[in-house]
C-alpha cells in the first residue's frame, strides 16, 4: 500500500515537472534504443538455426595462405570429402552439398534459380517434412536411379502455380527430366537461401579432382567444440595432403557456426557495439546528473523529511522509487523504437541486398524481431542504468549536510571533492562526445564519398541481367562466342533496345584478380607476382557505355583467337607502370609463374569502378582483354534503352531474347544498372544510416549533458560571480575566466577523444579505404561543434550571473 | 587634507521589485562618514543594513539618490568604471565569508590583485603575504577554505579585503557566523585596522561590537532614525548588560 502511494506520488511528481521527465525518458531511450538496435542488428545475424541442435550447425571450410591474402569457400572436392568422412568423429553429421544454378524451363520462359545438389542425409538432417510428397531417400542419389527433384514453396507456387498434383510430375530443369517429388515449406532455405534440391552422390568420386566445388557442412556431436572440431579437421588435412602430395596442398580448417558463414557484421558490428555502449554511458550518466540535480533542487525538502525523522534509506527510497519510474517508461517505450527501427533496418536490407546472386545474405533465420534474448538484455541494461544513475543521486543526496541546509547554508565554499567529480565527469562526456561524433561523421562521410563516386559510366538508361554458360553444349569456347555475337545482334533488333554488350563484369561488380608481369621489368616481389583485376569484354563494351579512351584504340573485330593477343589497361595500371609514358606496344603477361602469354597493349582506358566504390576501387589498376580472343562462362549483360521499361517488360525483353537462342539458358538478375552500382554498396546505406543516428544520438546526449552540466556549474557559481565582482573584476574579465575553464574540456576532448577516434576509425581503413582523408574536414567541424556548445554552456549563463545585481548575485542559492 | 567625507549619500532610495510587490529597504537616507571614522549600522533584522553596505560598496544600485566616494559621484559610473571603484577603493567583508571553495587561501587573497594589471607577480605574492601576517594565516596559505574553521575564514577574507589597500572597508555582520572567541579575535584585528588609518562601515547585531566604533547609525524600515558617536551609547549598555537576568 505504502509503496503503491509512493508510486502515484512519483507519478504525480514526475508529471508536474515534465521538463525534467521528458529529458530523463529521452536520455534512457536514445542510449536503450540505439544499444538495442545496434546489438539486434549483429546479434541477429548470427543467431542459430531454429532447427534442433541449430547451434551445432557448423560449415567446414578450408583456406591456404597466399601471400598474406586467404583464400577460402566452397573448396572440397568429391574424394577429400569421402575420406574425410569416414575419418571424422566430431561430427553427428557430417555432410556436403554444392550450390547450383537451376533453369527450369517448362513454362513460357525460362527460369533460373539457386538450388543446391545436397547429400540425401544432410537434407534430411534438420527433420523438416516436406508440405507435399516425400523427402530424398539415400537411393535417390544412386548413379542409375531415376532423376528427381525437391521443390521450394516459392518456386511451386510461382512457376508451378501452386499445382497440386506437382507431385509425380517431370519438368525440364537445366534442359533434363526431372520428377518433383517434394514440396517444401516456405521457410526452407537450406542450407543457404537455396529453394531447388537435386540429390548428390559422392560415391562417383574416387579419385582425386573429381566433383569439385562442394561445401561441407555438419552438425556437431553435443559437447565438442567449434575450436577441437576444426583441430580435428587441421589433422586429417594434413594426413590427407601427406597422402596425395600431388594433389593437395598444405591448408588449414576453418569451422563457422552455419548463420555466420556467409554474413557477419564484423568490424563494422564490433564498433557499432562499442560505439552505442558509450552512448549507453553516456546516458547513464547525464540520466544520474539530471536526477541528481532534481533531488538537489528539493533539497529544501529532503532536509525537511530527515529533520521530521526520515531515515536516509527513506531519502534514497523515494529517488530511487522515481529513477526506477523513468527507467521503465524508458525501457518500453526503447522496446517500441527498437522493434520498428529494425522493422525498417529488415525492409532496407531484403531490398538492399537480397540478391540470389550472393548466398545467405537474406536467409529466412535473419529474423529482425525483438526475441525474449534481447528484451531480457535489454532489461538488464535498464536496471543497471537505474542502479547506476538512481544510486549515484541518492547518495548524493542523503550525503548533504541537511543541518546548513536547513540553517540557510554556509558559503564556507564548495567541497574540493565535488568539484573535481563534476569536472570529471564534464571532461568525460565532452571526451567520448568528440569521440563519438568523429567517428560517426568519419564513417557517414567515406560511406557518402563511396555513393557519389562517379562509377565512370552514366547509368540512367541500361538494364542488366547475367547469365552462366555450363551447358556441356558450351564447353567449346566458339560455341560461347557465338551464342553471344547471337545473343548482342538479337537484341540489337529490338525496337527499344539502343545497343547491348556483354563482359565478365560489368560497372559495380568485381572481376577475377590475375597475376601479370610486364616485359619492362620484373615485377615480382618475394617471388610473387602481382595481380589486378581482368576483366573480358565485347568490342563495344567501352563505347556502349560511354567510357572514354586515354589513348589508343577500342578492341575490334580483327582480334580473335588467330591474331595477336591485345589488352587495354586502365589509366591507373597505365600511370603505375608506365607513368609520363605511353603504355600502347607495351607487353604484359598474364599468369607469369605458369609461364603465360604475352599481351600488346592496345588502348589506355578511362577509369570505371569495378566492384564496390568502398575499397580501394578509384585507383584501381585493371585489365581488359576481347571476348574475340576468350569467352568465359560467367557473363554479364548490360542494353542500353532508348526509353524506360518497368520490371516485368525488360525481363520479359532479356528472357526471351535468350531462350530464342537457348531455350534453357535463363538470364537471372535483371535490374537497372543503376541497381547494381548501388547494390556494390553492399548495405553500407544502412552503415550511414547507423552513424548519423549515432552522431545525432551523441549530439542530443552532449547538448543535455555537456551544455546543461557547464552550464549549471557556472549557474551554480553566480555566488562567485557575486565575489568577483564585490572585489572589482571586470565583467569582461568574468566571462573570461569562466570560458577559459570551459576551453580546458575542450582541449583535453580534442587532445583525447579527437586522437582516440582518428585511431580507431584508422583500423577501419581495410574496409573504408579513404575514411582517414576526411579527418581534415570532419576533425575540426566536430571541434568547432563541442567548442561553440562548450562556449554557449559557460557565456550564456555567465553573462545571465552579469545582468543580476552583484549584490544579488552575492545571496543567490 | 580634504574638507569633504571620504563617503556621502544624499537622498538615497533603494525599492526591490520583486512579484509586482515594491521593497523599500532604504527611504531617503543622508548619511556622511568621514575619512578614519569606524561606523557601525545598526538596526533590527529587516531594516536595510545590508542594502545600505551594498549600495555604498556599488553592489547594488540605487533607486534614487547620489553617492559620491571621496568627491566623486560613482552612481553614475559605468559597470567596469564602478568594477574599478569597487577593487581600487572597497574593501569587504561578509558575514559568509564568501571565499571560492576550488581556490586556495593564497587564491583567494590574490584575487583582487590579478584585477589590477599593474601589478607583477611577484608584487601581488608580496601583497597577499603581508595582508595574510596582518591576520595571521600565512601559515595556511596552501589550504582550502573548506579546510578552515569559520573564524579562519573569516580572516582570511578579511585579508582579502585589506591586500588591495581599500579607501573604506565594509563588514556585514563579519562575526555572524563566529563563535565568540572567534568573534573577538575578528573584532581585535578590526580595531587595529582602524587604529592604522582604515575608515570602516560594519553592520552589527551585537552592542558589544558596536561600541568598538566611534559612531553608530541605527536604522529602522529603511530610514535612519539615530545617528550617534558610541560614548553616549557606552554607559546605557553598561546599565543595560550590568543588570540582573
Ligand atoms: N534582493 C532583494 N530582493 C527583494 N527584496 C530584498 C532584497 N534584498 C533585501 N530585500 C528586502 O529589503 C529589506 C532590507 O533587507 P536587508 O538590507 O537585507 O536587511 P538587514 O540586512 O537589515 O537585515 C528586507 O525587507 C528584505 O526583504
Ligand atoms: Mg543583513
Amino acid at each position: 500500500m505504502k509503496t503503491l502511494n509512493d508510486i502515484l506520488l512519483g507519478l504525480r511528481r514526475l508529471s508536474n515537472n515534465l521538463a525534467f521527465t521528458i529529458t530523463s525518458i529521452l536520455v534512457i531511450v536514445l542510449g536503450l534504443a540505439l544499444y538495442l538496435s545496434s546489438y539486434s542488428l549483429s546479434y541477429n545475424f548470427s543467431k542459430p538455426l531454429s532447427y534442433a541442435a541449430g547451434d551445432r550447425y557448423v560449415t567446414v571450410s578450408t583456406y591456404y595462405n597466399d601471400s598474406e591474402v586467404y583464400h577460402f569457400g566452397s573448396n572440397f572436392d568429391g574424394f577429400a570429402f569421402n575420406r574425410l568422412r569416414e575419418q571424422v568423429t566430431s561430427f553427428e553429421e557430417f555432410g556436403t552439398y554444392r550450390f547450383i544454378k537451376l533453369s527450369i524451363s517448362d513454362g513460357e520462359l525460362p527460369r533460373q534459380y539457386v538450388g543446391a545438389e545436397v547429400l540425401p542425409s544432410l537434407l534430411r538432417k534438420p527433420g523438416v517434412e516436406p508440405i507435399l510428397g516425400r523427402m530424398f531417400q539415400d537411393e535417390d542419389a544412386l548413379p542409375d536411379s531415376q532423376p528427381v527433384a525437391i521443390i521450394g514453396h516459392n518456386i511451386w507456387q510461382n512457376y508451378y502455380s501452386a499445382d497440386p498434383d506437382i507431385i509425380g510430375k517431370t519438368s525440364r530443369i537445366n534442359g533434363q527430366a526431372y520428377t518433383v517429388v517434394g514440396v517444401m515449406p516456405e521457410s526452407f532455405d537450406y542450407p543457404f537461401s537455396q529453394h531447388i534440391w537435386l540429390p548428390l552422390d559422392t560415391s562417383r568420386a574416387v579419385q582425386p579432382e573429381g566433383l569439385h566445388s562442394l561445401g561441407v557442412l555438419g552438425v556437431l556431436k553435443e559437447g565438442v567444440s567449434r575450436e577441437s572440431a576444426g583441430a580435428e579437421m587441421d589433422a586429417l588435412l594434413e594426413q590427407l595432403v601427406a597422402d596425395y602430395p600431388a594433389y593437395y596442398s598444405e591448408s588449414r580448417s576453418i569451422v563457422l557456426p552455419h548463420t555466420q558463414t556467409f554474413v557477419s557484421t564484423g568490424d563494422v558490428g564490433q564498433l557499432f557495439q562499442a560505439v552505442t555502449l558509450i552512448i549507453l554511458l553516456l546516458a547513464t550518466l547525464n540520466l544520474g546528473t539530471l536526477l541528481f540535480v532534481r533531488a538537489n533542487n528539493r533539497q529544501q525538502e529532503l532536509a525537511i523529511r530527515f529533520a521530521i525523522g526520515a531515515s536516509q534509506w527513506e531519502i534514497s527510497r523515494q529517488i530511487l522509487l522515481e529513477s526506477l519510474i523513468l527507467c521503465v517508461i524508458g525501457l518500453l517505450l526503447s522496446l517500441g523504437i527498437a522493434e520498428f527501427a529494425l522493422g525498417y533496418i529488415e525492409e532496407r536490407l531484403r531490398i538492399n541486398m537480397l540478391s540470389s546472386d550472393f548466398p545467405g545474405t537474406m536467409s529466412s533465420w535473419i529474423d529482425f524481431s525483438m526475441d525474449a534474448r534481447a528484451i531480457g538484455i535489454a532489461t538488464s541494461l535498464t536496471l543497471l542504468v537505474w542502479l547506476a544513475s538512481g544510486g549515484f543521486a541518492a547518495y548524493k543526496a542523503t550525503r548533504k549536510d541537511n543541518n546548513s541546509v536547513l540553517a540557510g547554508g554556509s558559503k564556507g565554499g564548495t567541497e574540493k571533492n565535488r568539484v573535481v567529480m563534476a569536472r570529471v565527469i564534464v571532461g568525460f562526456e565532452v571526451l567520448a562526445s568528440t569521440f563519438l561524433l568523429i567517428v560517426c561523421c568519419l564513417l557517414t562521410a567515406s560511406i557518402i564519398a563511396a555513393y557519389r563516386m562517379d562509377f565512370g559510366t552514366p547509368t540512367d538508361d541500361y538494364y542488366t541481367g547475367m547469365f552462366e554458360l555450363w551447358d556441356p553444349r558450351y564447353e567449346d569456347e566458339g560455341e560461347r562466342r557465338r551464342f553471344l555475337e547471337t545473343l548482342q545482334r538479337q537484341l540489337t533488333e529490338q525496337g527499344v533496345v539502343v545497343d547491348a554488350t556483354v563482359g565478365s563484369a560489368l560497372p559495380g561488380q568485381g572481376g577475377f584478380l590475375r597475376r601479370y608481369n610486364i616485359a619492362d621489368r620484373d615485377l615480382s616481389q618475394d617471388q610473387q607476382y602481382p595481380e589486378q583485376t581482368l576483366i573480358w569484354i565485347a568490342n563495344n563494351y567501352f563505347q556502349m557505355l560511354e567510357v572514354p579512351l586515354v589513348e589508343g584504340r577500342y578492341f575490334e573485330e580483327t582480334d580473335n583467337a588467330d591474331s595477336l593477343p591485345v589488352i587495354i589497361v586502365n589509366r591507373a595500371f597505365a600511370q603505375t607502370h608506365w607513368p609520363g609514358e605511353s603504355a600502347l606496344g607495351k607487353q604484359v603477361q598474364l599468369d607469369p609463374d605458369n609461364g603465360g602469354v604475352w599481351h600488346t597493349v592496345v588502348g589506355v582506358s578511362a577509369h570505371i569502378i569495378h566492384g564496390s566504390p568502398l575499397g580501394n576501387y578509384d585507383n584501381n589498376p585493371t585489365l581488359y582483354r576481347p571476348l574475340g580472343q576468350y569467352a568465359p562462362v560467367v557473363l554479364s549483360l548490360a542494353v542500353k534503352l532508348n526509353r524506360p521499361l518497368t520490371e516485368v517488360e525488360a525481363e520479359a525483353l532479356l528472357l526471351e531474347a535468350a531462350q530464342d537462342i537457348d531455350r534453357d539458358l535463363a538470364i537471372t538478375s535483371i535490374r537497372p544498372l543503376q541497381r547494381v552500382t548501388e547494390m556494390s554498396m553492399q548495405g553500407m546505406d544502412m552503415v550511414a544510416q547507423y552513424s548519423v543516428a549515432f552522431a545525432l544520438g551523441t549530439f542530443i546526449l552532449a547538448i543535455i549533458g555537456v551544455y546543461g552540466n557547464i552550464s549549471r556549474s557556472v549557474t551554480q557559481r553566480t555566488n562567485e560571480v557575486g565575489i568577483r565582482r564585490a572585489l572589482g573584476s571586470s565583467n569582461r574579465h568574468i566571462l573570461w575566466v569562466f570560458q577559459r575553464e570551459a576551453m580546458h574540456y575542450l582541449l583535453w576532448g580534442a587532445a583525447v577523444g579527437g586522437m582516440l577516434a582518428v585511431a580507431v576509425s584508422g583500423s577501419l581503413a581495410g574496409f573504408f579505404n579513404d575514411i582517414l582523408s576526411f579527418v581534415p574536414t570532419v576533425v575540426p567541424s566536430v571541434l568547432l561543434l563541442i567548442g561553440v556548445l562548450v562556449t554557449l554552456a559557460s557565456y550564456l549563463p555567465a553573462r545571465r550571473a552579469l545582468t543580476i545585481e552583484p549584490g544579488e548575485a552575492l545571496h543567490y542559492e | 587634507m580634504s574638507e569633504s567625507p571620504l563617503i556621502k549619500l544624499e537622498g538615497i532610495q533603494k525599492i526591490f521589485f520583486t512579484d509586482e510587490i515594491e521593497t523599500w529597504a532604504l527611504d531617503e537616507i543622508h548619511l556622511e562618514v568621514a575619512q578614519g571614522e569606524y561606523l557601525s549600522i545598526a538596526g533590527p533584522s529587516g531594516c536595510g543594513k545590508s542594502t545600505l553596505l551594498s549600495v555604498m560598496g556599488l553592489l547594488n544600485s540605487s533607486t534614487e539618490g547620489q553617492y559620491f566616494l571621496d568627491g566623486e559621484d560613482v552612481a553614475s559610473l559605468n559597470s567596469a568604471e564602478q568594477a574599478r571603484v569597487r577593487n581600487r577603493q572597497i574593501g569587504f567583508i561578509f558575514q559568509a565569508f564568501n571565499l571560492i571553495g576550488d581556490m586556495t587561501v593564497f587564491e583567494n587573497v590574490e584575487l583582487p590583485l590579478t584585477y589590477r594589471k599593474e601589478l607583477k607577480r611577484k608584487e601581488r605574492k608580496q601583497k597577499v603575504q603581508e595582508a595574510l601576517e596582518k591576520v595571521d594565516m600565512a601559515h595556511r596559505m596552501k589550504h582550502f577554505p573548506s579546510q578552515l574553521s569559520g573564524g579562519q575564514q573569516q580572516r582570511v577574507a578579511i585579508a582579502r579585503a585589506l591586500t588591495g589597500d581599500p579607501k573604506v572597508l565594509l563588514a556585514d555582520e563579519p562575526t555572524g557566523n563566529l563563535d565568540s572567541k572567534n568573534a573577538q579575535i575578528v573584532m581585535e584585528l578590526l580595531d587595529d585596522l582602524h587604529k592604522q588609518g582604515s575608515t570602516i562601515c560594519m553592520v552589527t547585531h551585537d552592542p558589544r561590537s558596536a561600541l568598538r566604533a566611534q559612531r553608530q547609525v541605527t536604522l529602522f524600515d529603511g530610514k535612519i532614525v539615530d545617528d550617534q558617536p558610541t560614548s553616549n551609547l557606552r554607559l546605557e549598555t553598561e546599565v543595560l548588560t550590568s543588570l540582573p537576568a
